[in-house]
C-alpha cells in the first residue's frame, strides 16, 4: 500500500465508508445472486435485494413460448454483526462499513482495503468459474459518510461555516435573512482529469438513534488505466487519499480539535 | 418480440421517496439510514421545538412538573426520524407534567394526541369530532404510523 502522510484523527464523525468498482456488465443474471449468496453466507448470512444503481433497461418479451424477463436487481449481503455488507449487481461491486453505533471504534482504511481485495477476488473467481464474463473495471470510488452532530461544535444550520470556512452564510444582501437550512454539493476535478471527488453536505436525522445531523458525504472516483490489480489497489489509494485530504482542507480548524487531529 | 422499457435513472425515484436526502444517487449506495431535515418543511422546526422542551426546568409549570426525561427526548426524535409524515401539518409540541413529551395534531374533525412518557412508552388518543369518540392505544411505531395515516382519511 503506497504510504503517503494522511491527516488523521483520534474521533473521526466517519460513520460508514465504502469502496467500489463499476465495472463492464456481465452476464448476471438473478440465480447467480443466490449462486453468489451460496458462496459468501458464512460470512454474509443476510441479504436485502434493492433496485440497481445508474440507468437500467428492464428487458421484456411478449411472445408465449419463449419469454423471458431480465430484472435488473442489486443485492445486498450483510454480516451478523451489521457492520459489513456486500452489494453486487451486474456492473457494481461494494463493500460498506458501518459503526454499528457512534461509540464504537473507527475502522481505518488499512483494515478495509484487504479485506475490500479480498472480496473482490472471490467475486471475480466466482464470476471465471461461472463464465460470466471478466469483470473490467472502469472506475474505482472511495467514500466516507461522516455524521457531524448537532451540538458537538455548531448548533445552527446556518452556521455552516463553523464547520467549512469556505461557506458563506446565503444571508441575503437586504431581503433574505439566514436561511432556515442549507445543503450543498460541489464536484472538484482530480487531476490530469482522472476522476472527480464528489462532496455533499444535508441536514439529516440518523434513524439509528433520532440525533440531528450534518451529513458530509465525500466520494472520489478515479479512471484505472487497466484492469490489473495493482492499478486497481493504486486508484483506490488515490481515491482515499483525495477524500482524506479533501476532508481535511474543507472543515475547520475547530472541528479539526474537536476530531483530536493528531 | 423483445422491448426495452428504458427506466429513470433510482435517484429520480429516491426524489420521490419520502424523508429521504434528496441527493444523487451517492445515497442509494450508503447503508446507515438518515432522513432528510428538508421535508416536511416544518421538520426542522420539530427538532428545534424538541431541544427547547428538553431544556425545561423543574417546575416549568409552577406546578412542580418535572423537566423532559431524556429518555422520552430521544424517543421522540428516533419517533419522529422514522414516520412518513409528509402530508400531515406540524405537530403541536408540548410538555407533559411527568415527563414526556405530547404531539397534538388536528385535521378536519380528526384530532390526534400521541404521548411519549418518560419511561419512553408512546400512547395516543384518536378523537373523532363532533361526535367526540374516543379511542385510546398504545402503539409502537409502526402502529403510529397507521394512526397517522388515519388523520388523512376522508
Amino acid at each position: 500500500m503506497q504510504q503517503r502522510t494522511l491527516p488523521d484523527y483520534d474521533n473521526p464523525p466517519a460513520q460508514e465508508t465504502w469502496m467500489a468498482f463499476r465495472f463492464s456488465s456481465l452476464d448476471w443474471r438473478i440465480p447467480h445472486f443466490g449462486a453468489f449468496w451460496n458462496e459468501v453466507k458464512d460470512d454474509y448470512p443476510d441479504f436485502e435485494v434493492h433496485p440497481p444503481l445508474g440507468d437500467f433497461a428492464l428487458q421484456l418479451t411478449n411472445k408465449d413460448l419463449d419469454a423471458t424477463i431480465s430484472l435488473p436487481i442489486r443485492c445486498w449481503f450483510i454480516n451478523n454483526e451489521q457492520n459489513r455488507l456486500l452489494q453486487v449487481q451486474h456492473n457494481r461491486f461494494f463493500q460498506n462499513w458501518r459503526r454499528p453505533n457512534p461509540a464504537a471504534p473507527y475502522l481505518h482504511y488499512e483494515k478495509l482495503r484487504p479485506s475490500f481485495e479480498y472480496e473482490w477476488s472471490r467475486f471475480c473467481d466466482f464470476a471465471r468459474r461461472h463464465r460470466i464474463g471478466t469483470p473490467a473495471v472502469l472506475l474505482c470510488e472511495v467514500c466516507y459518510i461522516n455524521h457531524l452532530e448537532r451540538g458537538i461544535g455548531w448548533k445552527d444550520y446556518a452556521d455552516l461555516a463553523v464547520i467549512f470556512p469556505s461557506i458563506g452564510t446565503l444571508h441575503g444582501r437586504q431581503f433574505l435573512k439566514l436561511p432556515e437550512t442549507t445543503a450543498v454539493s460541489a464536484s472538484f476535478v482530480i487531476p490530469p482529469n482522472e476522476g472527480r471527488l464528489q462532496v455533499a453536505i444535508h441536514p439529516a436525522v440518523r434513524q439509528s438513534d433520532g440525533k440531528e445531523v450534518i451529513q458530509l458525504t465525500i466520494t472520489a472516483g478515479c479512471r484505472p488505466a487497466s484492469n490489473d490489480m495493482p492499478e486497481l489497489l493504486r486508484c483506490l489509494d488515490d481515491c482515499r487519499y483525495w477524500v482524506v485530504t479533501g476532508f481535511d482542507d474543507l472543515t475547520s480548524d475547530d472541528m479539526h480539535r474537536i476530531w483530536r487531529k493528531k | 418480440m423483445a422491448q426495452a422499457l428504458r427506466l429513470p435513472n433510482f435517484a429520480g425515484a429516491r426524489a420521490t421517496r419520502r424523508g429521504e436526502l434528496r441527493d444523487s444517487d451517492s445515497t442509494l449506495r450508503q447503508w446507515s439510514p438518515v432522513r432528510g431535515l428538508e421535508s416536511p418543511a416544518w421538520m426542522r422546526e420539530v427538532y428545534d421545538r424538541l431541544s427547547v422542551l428538553g431544556a425545561l426546568p423543574q417546575g416549568w409549570d409552577t406546578y412542580g412538573a418535572r423537566p423532559v426525561d431524556p429518555t422520552a427526548l430521544a424517543t421522540a426524535r428516533l419517533f419522529l426520524s422514522h414516520l412518513q409524515v409528509e402530508d400531515l401539518p406540524m405537530p403541536h409540541l408540548s410538555p407533559i407534567p411527568s415527563g414526556g413529551i405530547g404531539f397534538h395534531w388536528r385535521v378536519g374533525e380528526r384530532d390526534l394526541e400521541i404521548e411519549i412518557g418518560p419511561g419512553a412508552g408512546i400512547r395516543c388518543l384518536r378523537t373523532q369530532l363532533p361526535q367526540m369518540r374516543m379511542d385510546e392505544d398504545e402503539v409502537d411505531i409502526v402502529k403510529a404510523q397507521e394512526v397517522l395515516a388515519w388523520l388523512l382519511v376522508r
